[in-house]
């Protein structure tokens, strides 16, 4: 169970999906840190704030190439 | 860091014996359901794909129809990505409607006709749908100001000509809603891909062209996706059930097109009782999933013949199914039955609260990865990022799916299911968080606090209760304008029995709502009730007494009486089922599922039952 106090992690793929993982842990391979750190609830503020095109990159890619 | 192999630790030789009878694969891998449905109506147009009452369809002409509504479709302006709403009820034309909607690259929303019109339309709000399919005949909602596109079967006329887009595995083909703990359901995205995974990979089933599947699921029920893309992405015949389908008429349903594939929610598997199991001969694999199943019902199955029952487990986030437990010798009958290993493309994690992989043998909460995840949460960003996380275990940056299930991984890699870390509740096979019907609650101005609990009686009852504080300077209101309220926003099934007032909630130690003791208190109500296994008004014979008594064991309440409505007493479809299985099973009477629908009071449904008595007794006389 995570408290209010834990720090946050946001994090990205390749897919461009995100994500929140614990602060200080290692970050699993195929994801990065994008830079935004805080409480829960903030990071999933945030992530609320700038995840706006849920489609994974490489459907986005797809809808292009065949437009 | 934790070693991958100790957390999934699903070894290939566990998962379960394999009940598909042989491996070849007569279609080759597809990247979306039309490419994967063309080539089966090439392979075998005049195969028989649905059959929904008299209605019979080939693959031909199932392709054709949907044609025709593709068209219709495009002619509506439906774009790619587009979500169209399925107004229908589960039917031919309804899965007409999921084959031209794929066919245009659009994805369909099933909303069930039976739930409150607020609700549905939230819902179609919420995804944007500006079309609505319904049956011909079916009149639009009230509620909904989009354009229309009328599915009709009558007739298979030729089809115009529709290019299939070239769609990305990852693109989506449905969206169904669950109960979420806000007042807002949750849209499940899926791509694809899963259902073709889900399909290709059922290995615990192994779909071939000469089976013939049930479909008895609600569309807005993700068990119809096993069931309908099962058949019609494999060459096989899929059964159309009609609505409310007792046991018996499920067993008549089963002998009369000899089906080979039925999958029940675990709840309507549990009360079908024996006379009913006995008569499944045809059926090669039986699955029931959604709830727990009972190790009775299993045994039974399987002493009467059965050859295989799948225990299956997964949640709507993983596309059906993500677990299996495959039985085909009998179970003892005191254990619990595993939900098995996962099923091929997935992974599963037992982890422990700081994210570790738990000790074999140690309770923790299941995570799954694969291809069966959905793509999130249908606009809800911040939702899909705090369930759908990154998985460690993994090295392409895929994610996991954290279920809020907790689970114990035995030696074997079998996993028991041991229950909800919130307060997610299973009714009837549909998941319902608790949080959702306080949310509607609270929303009631006169309410300053609410809590629901759910309580699971002895005789595998199940029932929902409210719990209401009114707010100092509230105007009127009572229990029968809450549930008013209640029944226009949540679907029946989310209704609680009853609402009792309280002047606070019971708090615990640690400041949370004391669901034990408001448990306790409905346990003392009941047993303080007045008429509590008094005799029996209204019940004029040994008939009916013998089936209030029944009722009584039934729904777990001394002190229901014969005037009473079976569905004010907590009554719900399983129940009905239940009821109409036990009389048949101690009466030899057959009483159709819907009769109990029909009723106003038991003492009706007692009379009608002593009716079917005579009907049976006249044919038998004159035979």
């Amino acid at each position: 169970m995570q408290t209010g106090e834990d720090q946050f992690i946001v994090v990205l793929n390749d897919e461009l999906q995100y994500s929140i993982w614990p602060a200080g842990r290692d970050i699993p391979l195929g994801w990065r840190a994008e830079g935004f750190q805080g409480a829960r609830a903030d990071c999933l503020a945030h992530i609320e704030r700038e995840w706006t095109d849920m489609r994974p990159l490489s459907v986005r890619r797809h809808a292009e190439a065949n437009a | 860091m934790v070693d991958r192999m100790l957390a999934s630790a699903i070894p290939a030789k566990a998962s379960g014996m394999s009940v598909a009878r042989n491996n070849h694969a007569p279609f080759p891998p597809a990247p979306s359901l039309p490419v994967a449905f063309a080539q089966v109506v090439r392979a075998m147009p005049d195969k028989l794909a649905i059959i929904h009452g008299e209605m019979r369809l080939s693959y031909g002409e199932l392709d054709r129809l949907a044609d025709v509504t593709a068209r219709a479709l495009i002619d509506r302006g439906t774009q790619r990505g587009d979500r169209v709403g399925l107004h229908m009820d589960r039917s031919a034309a309804a899965i007409v409607a999921m084959l031209a909607i794929l066919k245009v690259g659009a994805v369909y929303v099933p909303l069930d006709p039976a739930a409150p019109d607020q609700r549905l339309a939230a819902q179609a709000t919420a995804a944007g749908i500006g079309i609505l399919a319904l049956a011909e005949g079916a009149a639009a909602p009230a509620w909904f100001t989009g354009s229309l596109v009328i599915v009709d079967v009558a007739s298979v006329g030729t089809a115009p000509l529709i290019a299939l887009p070239n769609l990305h595995p990852l693109e989506l083909a449905y969206v169904i809603y669950t109960s979420g703990s806000t007042n807002e359901a949750k849209g499940v995205c899926i791509p694809h891909r899963a259902i073709l995974d889900l399909v290709t990979g059922a290995s615990y089933c192994g779909f071939q062209p000469d089976d013939v599947v049930y479909h008895g699921m609600s569309i807005a029920f993700d068990g119809s996706t096993f069931e309908i893309w099962g058949a019609l992405l494999t060459g096989g015949t899929l059964v159309v059930a009609p609505p409310r389908i007792s046991g018996k008429e499920i067993g008549d349903l089963v002998a009369a097109h000899g089906v080979t594939v039925l999958l029940l929610s675990t709840g309507v598997f549990n009360a079908l009782g024996g006379e009913a199991l006995s008569r499944l001969h045809s059926v090669r694999v039986l699955l029931a999933g959604g709830d727990v199943m009972s190790p009775a019902a299993a045994s039974q199955f399987l002493r009467c013949g059965g050859l295989a029952l799948v225990n299956g487990y997964g949640p709507t986030e993983v596309t059906t199914f993500s677990h299996c437990h495959v039985m085909t010798a009998e179970v003892p009958g005191d254990t619990a039955i595993p939900i098995g290993t996962p099923i091929p493309g997935t992974a599963a994690y037992v982890l422990d609260d700081d994210g570790l992989a738990a000790a074999l043998g140690a309770e923790g909460e299941l995570f799954i990865a694969g291809t069966g995840l959905a793509q999130g949460y249908l606009g809800n960003p911040a939702l899909t990022a705090e369930r759908f996380l990154p998985d460690p275990f993994a090295t392409d940056g895929s994610r996991m799916y954290r279920t809020g299930d907790l689970v114990r991984q035995a030696a074997d890699g079998r996993l028991d299911y041991l229950g909800r870390i919130d307060t997610q509740v299973k009714i009837r096979g549909f998941r319902v968080e608790l949080g959702e019907i306080e949310t509607c609650l609270r929303a009631v101005d006169a309410l300053a606090d609410a809590c629901v609990i759910h309580l699971k009686q002895a005789a595998g009852t199940q029932s929902l209760h409210a719990f209401a504080v009114k707010r100092g300077d509230a105007g009127p209101v009572d229990e029968a304008s809450l549930l008013q309220h209640l029944r226009g926003s949540l679907p029946g099934y989310m209704v609680p029995r009853d609402v009792a007032f309280l002047d606070a909630l019971p708090l615990t130690i640690n400041g949370k709502v004391d669901r034990r003791a408001l448990a306790e208190h409905i346990d003392a109500r009941g047993k303080g009730a007045p008429g509590a296994a008094a005799p029996s008004a209204g019940a004029t014979d040994a008939l009916a007494q013998a089936l209030l008594d029944g009722m009584r064991r039934l729904l777990d309440q001394p002190q229901i009486q014969a005037s009473d409505n079976f569905f004010d007493i907590g009554g719900d479809s399983l129940s009905a089922m239940r009821f109409c299985a036990a009389v048949s099973e101690q009466h030899g009477i057959d009483v159709p599922l819907v009769t109990v629908f029909e009723v106003d009071s038991l003492e009706e449904l007692f009379s009608r039952v002593r009716a079917l008595k005579h009907i049976d007794h006249e044919s038998a006389a004159s035979a």
